[in-house]
């Protein structure tokens, strides 16, 4: 590093070093007013009871009143039907001072959900609703519970331990000092011999008045008392909280389940641990320096949804709140009591040793507004989660292949050589990304005018090898009056406004900066147009962006944040909707590119993220380490993100901070490139790690697995066409594909993708092997994708060897699994390149598989301008059929090559039968000892039908 | 199929009119030592027989130059039919069929190329005949002329540089070998020298340590006389002085010192109250009332000696100084010197004569050596002195065998070529905002262009390019600690040019330099030893 660059980056690095080192820059628990406050609560003591004689019914959702008894205040609870077996359950104030924030349509759900009928049937003191399919769901007057069953067993009890809590809002008391004191006198004269709120039963229609304001007077002033609840202060940060406590929080129960997934982003087990003696797993989307593994802290981003899965079912909870959140998990055996009422209520069995897990969430702000997904498969909540989210759209195929990036490419002629570094070595890449010090002194949507003036023939020289760039595009933006962009942002009065109403100032990179308020939608066309080539001087369509310190990242601000009383455009305070700000920063990104040109699909990367961010691209996992144990997380941490809708998601290959060894490196790209998204990244102070700079032996085995990555792109293109079709991920924990399999429930140390490929990356220093679990019964194979042979074991464990140059994968039996074997330079490039089907034989000697094709680039594919190739191999023949007849799309890509894997003989011959009928005779060869039958040139057009027939 | 060359039915027909025009331009234009219209597209010249045969073809693989043939062996239909059935590529020359083929590029007019065979038709023309991209959209001109006469005029920019380059580097290699001669030879005379100098060195020392000994003996002899002397002086000076004491007490002058005496002197207060109580001074009076001179003498005079204050002060300091000679000083450093070399202050004895000039320190100085002792110490001084020099001698050629031999040891190039970089001495390079200074074999460093500190960016470590051009990479290294990170280091990238100079410096990672350098140390290869590897050169 050069002197005076250290100078300067003193001052910014001495944030982080502080931090680097002190966990206790982010709050426990204990530290966040309203979390103490409610996981402190009493169990099974709740003061609600629905007033039944309010309950409204419409065709699709019924409304009922919800009273406090403690302090009488009213919520109102909406139970809603939604298409595809999903309800809604809102709870809300009743009479709310200023109204409470709910996020826009679009901001999280990606449209108004589509409401379906619903059955309310009233039963003495409960109310029943059938939904269509099979749930009910039955809710109970006092205290207000409710359950959901499914096939008539219990799944989900709401707000079974009481833990409902809904501070309402209020206005502050004046005069703060005397508050104490004179408060405690005057209550001595106004009532006299109070008993405990408590102990007050207040009746549904209190006669007395003054006797119910008196009680809600002393409840909200017992409650307004506490500690923290008009003003709050961290580290030195004071939290003003102008509009008090207003936290919200509820429980539910999982009858029945043992596991919950779900709830990123947290650097821990895939499977959720049992908070009892931790904090609570906390979604607050914060920018930690060297997180640590393992433990519930918050990081960069949040999906609040949690799914509970057992042998029977899976179920989703989608908790739609945008404020700091804490959830409590208990995995304790269920409640006799409560189980035997309700076995007696449904007419179940005994079900003494039934095992259930207790959630309690808690948020600082906003509504209750929780979707239920009823699943029951693992892919139906998937695509129930999908259709309230949305899902991720078609990536441009450069995308999905490998990505080079670090903390600096230094200047053009850095890029250029890294450019033909890999060309030199042969090894295929995609993108060539340039982080921060590409600007103008941290300007975004500047060039550095020493090392960076020639841009567009920089990014024109990278493109004519077909391959893009990326640069990246921080929120921050530096209050410097000659930079166009703040001084526009500034006059429009876009600026994101402190507790006075002064745009707000923090530090980040630039140092001192502000942030636009990329919630009002005139902000967001702002920051679009900026991606005009126009605009962005310097630019050409083939640079696409990085959005990173989204959080948003406030290098001085509590918790390396925004403060909460920061003041939105629209009069919201920052702390309802801080979730949410990384996304929309992302939202308005999409929005540009999509400006710059509507028919390129977009490309943005961000490290903050919320539900539905991935409506806008690819997510990672920020800061990682140069450690095995960073490796290994990153596989339970995708699968997280995965479920939750992040599908587009990786963590840097190699690690962020600090030096890889040969090794850790290698084993890092091999895990790297089959996971979704694929980059590897550096810190600045680290070594230069290009693959060729190591030796040969390492190089070659990265390139490899690079490669491999290359020939399973169109693989991967398949799954995310998928993805966005019908949501879910690519990257599948083996219970999606084998739930009923108890042993999968806990692995999260291999994983699908799609229902293919089964991967166990060596996550471990020195290993050459290790005993993997093979999902399935006595019918499912699993063959080595490299030795082309079933492992011997069905739904078993077998140990694998894993030397260096191996990264255990196996294709199941009954797939079709389409290669692109010739490696190009970059992905396009192989656009035309035909293809190899690999055919893994089921039990029966039948696979299928499928193939997705269109032009990699455009959004031309939602005009039908694609394939979709359905191949089937059943009775000695493979056919490829077109399954999406509105489509039209032609390719010059053939078919090469088909291997059969697990073919027991010899067949006479093979014949292609073409589109026009024509037939022709095919060499082939087989392999007795290997049973693998290979197929010489079948010389066919993928996209078009044939079929190819195996005469015995 | 009958066509040699088949792909896949979609794109056959737009190919095979590009490969009529292609083969047509090539039957017409190219006349070639061999049947090139015969020969499968993208063989390189060395294998064109490997393919010319009749029968099957059989697959082979390079080893270095040589092709080696594999057990499998093929339809010769099957060459070039966009399909790998060589596992060492070789059936598919003119496609990307196989992940380890090499197309061959003619490039006729420049430099024929090899490329891996996955830049075939990929759709970026790699060869600037355009020959690689014959099925693809790329659209490829040929612009081989132009690259050749760029290229030509390029190549010989560097063969006069090279050449130029050269001649100096020859220079640098003869200069370096003599200078590596000169130092070797010089060793060796330093060798010799050493070993007749320690002859000497013997003789001389012995020599010196036989005047040594009858110097020191007088030395001794004079030393302890005067040493009894002194003792004898002291002893009366001692006396004396309590002689003279005992007559300032005795203040009544009655011949007796008595309590009251005693009691005017407030040295034998020993409570330190203040006041000498009567019983304080019959203490000091060893228990008698008044004494008188004999037993004061004998009793007294000892135990008060070290307190006792005399009434006149002057008198009394005159005193103190006498216990202090310098003259036992003097003699230390006369000792340590006889090691030392010819140090102007070891002869100090002369000037202690000076001294004499002051009658009341003159009285405490040793007196002269007498002449016979002047002498003896005389002709060890002499004896010394040579024994110095000498000394010096051998200590100063060893300091210069150890100098050479250090230098030596660095490596200099195969023929001590980079002598002469050394000893052009300190280069630099100034870039946007740094100056850059590498002096060579030594040490590199950077400094701000506007001024400021010095870094050390690394010393001189080792030669570390690769084993085939292990001269073409330095490495200094540990440099200034970078904060937070790893000492600096830099790598200097040394290529061939007429002058010592650095052209580019820079950071690839974080305190980690590279500078390009050049040299006509570097300029070992001729333009034709360079040239040799391109076999096709001649066609340019």
């Amino acid at each position: 590093m050069k002197i005076f660059k250290l100078n300067l980056c003193f001052i910014f690095l001495s944030y982080f070093c502080v931090r680097a080192v002190d966990r206790a820059n982010f709050k426990t628990c204990d530290q966040s007013g309203f979390c103490k406050q409610l996981r402190s609560m009493e169990k099974g003591n709740s003061p609600y009871k629905l007033l039944l004689n309010t309950l409204n019914i419409q065709k699709d959702s019924l409304q009922v009143d919800l009273l406090n008894n403690k302090n009488n205040v009213k919520l109102v609870l909406k139970l809603s039907g939604i298409r595809d077996n999903i309800f809604r359950l809102r709870i809300t104030e009743k009479d709310p001072l200023k109204p409470r924030y709910e996020p826009a349509i679009g901001d999280v759900l990606d449209s108004e959900p589509k409401l379906e009928s619903i059955t309310v049937k009233r039963e003495g003191q409960t109310v029943k609703v059938n939904l269509k399919n099979d749930a009910v769901v039955i809710l109970d007057e006092s205290p207000f519970s409710m359950q959901v069953l499914q096939s008539g067993e219990p799944v989900l009890l709401i707000n079974s331990r009481g833990l409902l809590r809904f501070e309402h809002t209020r206005t502050k008391p004046e005069a703060e000092a005397p508050q104490g004191i004179l408060s405690t006198v005057l209550s001595w004269f106004s009532n006299s011999p109070q008993p405990a709120d408590d102990e007050v039963p207040v009746e549904e229609n209190a006669e007395n008045e003054n006797h119910e304001k008196e009680n809600k007077e002393e409840a909200e002033k017992k409650e307004t008392d506490e500690e923290g609840v008009w003003e709050e202060s961290f580290k030195g940060h004071t939290d003003s909280k102008p509009s008090g406590p207003q936290a919200i929080g509820l429980d539910f129960s999982f009858p029945g389940f043992e596991n919950v997934y779900g709830i990123p982003e947290h650097a821990d087990s895939f499977a959720l641990k049992s908070t009892r003696d931790t904090d609570p797993y906390r979604l607050y989307n914060l920018d930690v320096f060297e997180y640590e593994l393992h433990n519930p802290m918050a990081l960069y981003g949040s999906v609040p949804l949690m799914y509970a899965h057992n042998e029977k079912r899976t179920i989703g909870l989608f908790w739609l709140n945008t404020a700091e959140t804490w959830i409590d998990i208990g995995s304790n055996t269920a409640d006799k009591n409560m189980l035997s009422k309700l076995a007696t209520f449904v007419g179940v069995g005994s079900s003494d040793e039934m095992p259930q897990v207790d959630t309690h969430w808690m948020s600082e702000s906003g509504i209750i507004d929780v979707f239920f997904l009823l699943g029951p498969k693992p892919n139906d909540a998937f695509r129930q989660y999908g259709s309230l989210t949305g899902t991720t759209p078609l990536p441009p195929l450069f995308s999905i292949a490998y990505h080079q990036c670090r903390w600096n490419y230094n200047d053009e002629e850095d890029v250029q050589t890294v450019n033909e570094g890999f060309d030199t070595h042969d090894i295929p890449m995609d993108v060539i990304w340039l982080d921060i010090e590409h600007t103008n002194g941290k300007r975004y949507f500047t060039w550095d005018g020493a090392k960076f003036s020639h841009s567009v023939d920089m990014i024109n020289k990278v493109a004519a090898r077909g391959r893009k760039m990326v640069t990246i595009v921080d929120p921050h933006l530096k209050r410097d009056d000659n930079y166009n962009v703040h001084s526009e942002c500034r006059s429009k009065g876009y600026y994101i406004k402190n507790k006075d109403g002064n745009d707000y100032d923090g530090w980040c990179w630039p140092g001192s900066s502000s942030w636009p308020d990329f919630f009002k939608p005139e902000v967001r066309e702002w920051w679009a147009g900026k991606f005009l080539t126009s605009e962005y001087v310097g630019s050409t369509h083939d640079l696409f962006t990085w959005n990173d310190m989204n959080e948003p990242s406030v290098f001085n601000g509590p918790e390396i944040t925004m403060h909460k009383d920061a003041k939105h455009l629209d009069g919201n305070e920052h702390r309802h909707v801080h979730n949410l700000y990384g996304t929309l920063v992302h939202r308005a990104t999409f929005e540009g590119q999509l400006k710059r040109d509507p028919n390129q699909r977009p490309f943005i990367l961000s490290r903050a993220f919320f539900a539905g961010s991935q409506r806008y691209g690819a997510v990672w996992t920020g800061d990682n380490m140069s450690e095995w144990g960073h490796l290994k997380i990153s596989v339970p941490m995708l699968l997280s993100h995965g479920i939750t809708g992040i599908s587009f998601i990786g963590a840097d290959v190699g690690g962020f901070f600090k030096n890889p060894d040969a090794e850790l490196l290698t084993r890092w790209y091999q895990a790297g490139a089959y996971q979704p998204f694929f980059r590897a990244h550096a810190h600045l102070d680290t070594r230069r790690r290009e693959p060729w700079l190591f030796d040969d032996k390492y190089k070659n085995i990265i390139r490899d697995a690079i490669r491999a990555r290359y020939a399973l792109l169109p693989f991967w293109y398949t799954l995310f066409y998928h993805g966005e079709k019908e949501g879910g991920p690519v990257m599948k924990p083996l219970w999606v594909d084998f739930p009923k399999q108890k042993e999968t429930f806990t692995i999260d140390d291999q994983y699908l993708i799609g229902s293919v490929l089964m991967v166990k990356p060596v996550t471990e220093q020195g290993s050459s092997g290790f005993r993997m679990f093979f999902p399935g019964d006595s019918t499912t194979e699993w063959y080595d994708i490299y030795s082309k042979q079933p492992v011997k074991t069905h739904g078993g464990y077998e140990f694998v060897s894993a030397p260096l140059e191996k990264v255990p994968v196996f294709q199941r039996g009954g797939t079709i699994l389409p290669r692109k074997n010739r490696i190009r330079r970059a992905s396009i490039l192989a656009k035309d390149d035909p293809y190899t089907l690999t055919i893994a034989l089921d039990q029966n000697g039948s696979a299928v598989g499928d193939l997705y094709i269109d032009d990699y680039m455009t959004h031309e594919y939602r005009q039908n301008k694609y394939t979709l190739r359905k191949f089937i191999y059943e009775n000695n023949m493979l056919v490829n059929k077109n399954i999406s007849p509105m489509s039209q799309f032609e390719t010059k890509s053939w078919l090469e090559k088909i291997e059969i894997l697990g073919m027991k003989s010899k067949p006479i011959s093979v014949q292609v039968i073409g589109e026009d009928k024509s037939t022709r005779d095919l060499e082939f060869n087989f392999e007795p000892s290997k049973q693998v039958l290979t197929i010489r040139k079948p010389d066919v057009n993928i996209a078009q039908d044939w079929i190819i027939s195996l005469r015995r | 199929m009958s066509a040699p060359i088949r792909f896949s039915t979609n794109f056959l027909k737009s190919s095979l009119k590009l490969c009529n025009i292609v083969a047509f331009a090539l039957i017409l234009l190219i006349q070639l030592p061999y049947t090139a219209a015969n020969l499968p597209r993208g063989v390189m010249p060395a294998a064109a027989s490997l393919y010319t045969d009749s029968g099957l073809f059989t697959c082979f693989s390079w080893d270095g130059s040589r092709a080696v043939p594999s057990p499998i062996s093929i339809e010769r239909d099957k060459i070039n039919d966009d399909y790998c059935d060589c596992p060492d590529g070789s059936d598919e020359p003119g496609t990307s069929a196989c992940s380890n083929g090499i197309f061959f590029c003619e490039n006729k007019g420049f430099v024929p190329t090899k490329l891996v065979s996955s830049r075939v038709n990929d759709g970026i023309c790699d060869c600037c005949d355009g020959s690689d991209e014959y099925a693809s959209n790329a659209n490829c001109q040929d612009d081989c002329f132009a690259r050749g006469t760029k290229l030509r005029e390029e190549k010989e920019k560097e063969r006069i540089l090279l050449e130029e380059g050269h001649k100096i580097y020859e220079t640098y290699c003869s200069e370096g070998q003599t200078f590596k001669k000169n130092q070797e030879d010089q060793l060796t005379k330093l060798g010799n020298d050493i070993e007749e100098l320690q002859k000497q060195w013997d003789e001389i020392n012995r020599i010196k340590e036989e005047k040594e000994i009858p110097e020191k003996a007088a030395k001794a002899k004079h030393e302890a006389a005067w040493k009894e002397e002194k003792e004898k002086k002291n002893a009366e000076q001692v006396h004396l002085k309590g002689i003279t004491a005992f007559h300032e007490l005795d203040s009544d002058g009655n011949g007796l010192v008595s309590i009251e005496e005693m009691q005017k002197h407030i040295e034998f207060d020993i409570d330190r109250n203040g006041e000498v109580a009567s019983e304080e001074a019959k203490e000091y009076l060893e228990d008698n009332e008044t004494i008188d001179e004999v037993l004061f003498m004998e009793k007294v005079w000892p135990s008060i000696r070290e307190i006792y204050t005399a009434a006149k002060p002057p008198e009394q300091k005159k005193g103190d100084d006498e216990d202090t000679p310098p003259i036992p000083q003097d003699e230390e450093e006369e000792e340590e010197t006889d090691d030392e070399n010819d140090n102007p202050e070891s002869h100090q004895a002369p000037t202690d004569n000076e001294n004499k000039d002051n009658p009341t320190e003159s009285e405490d100085e040793m007196p002269e050596y007498d002449d016979e002792t002047k002498a003896l110490i005389e002709a060890a001084e002499q004896a010394r002195s040579s024994f110095n020099e000498i000394d010096q001698k051998i200590k100063d050629i060893k300091k210069d065998i150890s100098d050479i031999e250090a230098d030596l040891k660095i490596d200099y190039g195969p023929n001590n070529e980079f002598q002469k970089v050394k000893e052009g001495g300190c280069i630099e390079y100034t870039d946007r905002e740094y100056t850059y200074k590498l002096c060579p074999f030594d040490r590199a460093s950077q400094r701000p262009k506007d001024g400021g500190v010095e870094t050390t960016l690394g010393y001189w470590g080792l030669w570390n390019g690769p084993s085939d051009n292990l001269y073409s990479s330095m490495k200094y290294e540990k440099g200034q600690n970078c904060w937070n990170g790893p000492d600096r280091s830099v790598v200097v990238k040394v290529s061939c040019g007429t002058e010592n100079q650095i052209i580019s410096a820079s950071e690839p990672s974080r305190c980690e330099y590279e500078f390009q350098f050049k040299s006509p140390a570097a300029c070992g290869k001729t333009f034709s030893d360079l040239n040799k590897t391109d076999p096709e050169h001649d066609e340019l």
